[in-house]
């Protein structure tokens, strides 16, 4: 993949800002000098800032020159970012996800299900295309179910001893493996349980009734 | 120059805002409210057209 690829495949996963520089007496140069930056000129500077406005981190001047650096840096960061601002209360990991004989496949899913651990799969989709009404509603309506059941800090609780997994189907290839999985769409909440070849959906379940689903099929 | 090659690759575009970008830090800021995403701020200097 080309670098400039990289970059345009995580930027999805972020809200992207193209500040331009309102002139040397203007604000942006001394908010990038408060902020970790060294020049007084109008660089290109790269920054993730959270909600709230604060800087989270900035990318050293070296690697925000060049588009493989940039990809390197904001893919880190993009991690470190969800580690500390869940968007859930639901700590989910992103399966690995590898093309086998052309066929997305991921082997910490399957891992755990030969090691007989419950799975938690949650399906949700982080982007969608300008035009791409249906991925639009389906982005709406994953962001709802996010604050609403798996914003539960007592579901969350009751998920303890289950291998818990995200994936988004705004990615081609996780998108392609969630078919394997029967997921159409965004969002679904699958429970798939050691020993059952089938699922089970908690796609409709509410926060209080989703810990309780989650008790009662989680290991002891 | 260097810094335009960058704006080259990360926006695909010269002097318009690439699509799907926000125009200034409070307005990306306000959509991570909505969408919980970290905000990337790339600040740029481009000529006037």
């Amino acid at each position: 993949m080309r670098p400039h690829e990289k970059v345009s495949r995580l930027l999805p996963k972020v809200e992207a800002v193209e500040w331009l520089y309102d002139g040397l007496g203007g604000k942006i140069i001394p908010w990038t000098l408060e902020n970790g930056g060294h020049s007084k000129d109008p660089s290109v500077q790269a920054f993730i800032v959270a909600r709230d406005g604060s800087v989270f981190s900035r990318c050293p001047d070296g690697q925000a020159h060049s588009a493989s650096g940039l990809s390197s840096w904001l893919k880190g960061e993009i991690t470190k970012f969800e580690k500390k601002y869940p968007r859930t209360a639901f700590r989910f990991e992103a399966p690995d996800m590898d093309l086998i004989d052309g066929r997305p496949a991921s082997e910490s899913f399957m891992a755990a299900r030969r090691e007989k651990k419950p799975i938690l799969l949650y399906a949700g989709r982080d982007s969608a295309g300008p035009k791409d009404r249906k991925a639009r509603k389906e982005v709406k309506a994953a962001r709802k179910f996010e604050k609403g059941a798996l914003s539960s800090k007592k579901a969350a609780e009751a998920a303890a001893g289950y291998v818990l997994f995200k994936i988004d189907l705004a990615d081609e290839r996780q998108a392609k493996w969630a078919k394997t999985k029967g997921i159409e769409k965004a969002p679904r909440l699958l429970l798939f349980l050691p020993g059952e070849a089938e699922p089970v959906d908690l796609s409709k379940v509410k926060g209080a009734s989703l810990a309780y689903h989650l008790k009662k099929h989680g290991p002891e | 120059m260097r810094a335009v090659s960058v704006i080259t690759l990360l926006a695909g575009a010269a002097l318009a805002a690439p699509q799907g970008w926000h125009r200034t830090k409070k307005e990306g800021e306000a959509s991570a409210l909505k969408s919980g995403k970290p905000v990337l701020v790339v600040t740029i200097w481009k000529e006037k057209a």
